[in-house]
């Protein structure tokens, strides 16, 4: 009844949603006591008593979302890339295995559906940087930082859909079994081992 | 067809959920405002004044008082000072 899909992108979007909102609200707390900003707490959020004030928190406090964001996005990335259950490497895969660290593989529904919330979040940021900047709310470089993120995560998500695409249209006989040249490696899962 | 209803309501409203998840951090960047030039120039309860004459307490009542006496002594004046000539 309910879409598998629409229950594991609302999972997959809570915790970046959390993080996200904890990151706006302490780093605005924080960059005014450093910065020594005043600011007061009304019904419409935080005041503070100039624009250029206004404007220098709103910026900062964007580039430390981007960086939680930059965080989130190169976690699901190196996963992607690397720990992708599709494409890992034997090697890995012992090595993940032995340091008892088997959650890192994931197939391509869960690390897909962690990527498009992570990349929905960036573009959302791009988007409101964008509008921000055009009324000058935000510094412009800000929405620059934000577009190239956006691309360049965009660019590095395709690259690996497209691996995953041309792996899944491999015929058996395609595949590669190459002899692995390096040490032994014996593998000892606790008291079970003989 | 119920079903399928139903099936589509229930995904209609998980798609508005997912939305509102998305758009919670977003719309906290709208938790800051600042003061414009007019609302810093309007005094509070609060805000220590010197007390010069602009910002002293102006009985308007008092005011208007002295002003209709000066009026009525003036035209008793003027008054006295035209019989005093006929005479």
């Amino acid at each position: 009844m309910f879409s598998k899909i629409l229950i594991k992108l609302i999972d997959e979007a809570i915790v970046p949603a959390i993080l996200l909102l904890v990151v706006r609200l302490v780093s605005v707390v924080l960059l005014s006591r450093h910065l020594r900003i005043p600011f007061t707490v009304s019904n419409s959020g935080f005041v503070f008593n100039s624009p250029e004030d206004y404007i220098k928190i709103n910026s900062y406090s964007m580039v430390f979302m981007l960086i939680a964001l930059v965080l989130g996005l190169s976690y699901t990335l190196v996963k992607s890339f690397f720990f992708h259950s599709s494409h890992i490497t034997p090697k890995l895969t012992t090595k993940v295995f032995s340091l008892k660290m088997s959650s890192f593989i994931q197939n391509s529904f869960e690390l897909y559906s962690q990527g498009a919330i992570w990349v929905s979040y960036l573009y959302l940021l791009l988007l409101v940087g964008g509008i921000m900047a055009l009324f000058g709310l935000v510094y412009p470089w800000i929405f620059y930082i934000c577009l190239g993120t956006s691309v360049l995560s965009s660019v590095l998500f395709i690259i690996d859909v497209e691996k995953e695409i041309r792996i899944s249209n491999m015929e058996d006989n395609e595949f590669d079994y190459y002899e692995d040249t390096e040490e032994e490696l014996i593998l000892e899962f606790g008291d079970d081992y003989v | 067809m119920f079903k399928h209803f139903q099936k589509a309501l229930i995904n209609s409203l998980l798609v508005v959920l997912l939305l509102g998840i998305l758009m919670m951090p977003i719309s906290s960047m709208g938790l800051m405002s600042f003061r414009t030039q007019e609302e810093r120039e309007v005094l509070s309860v609060q805000d220590t004044t010197e007390k010069t004459e602009e910002n002293t307490f102006i009985d308007y009542e008092k005011e208007e008082e002295t002003y209709l006496e000066r009026i009525l002594r003036e035209a008793e004046e003027s008054t006295e000072s035209t019989t005093m000539q006929t005479e």
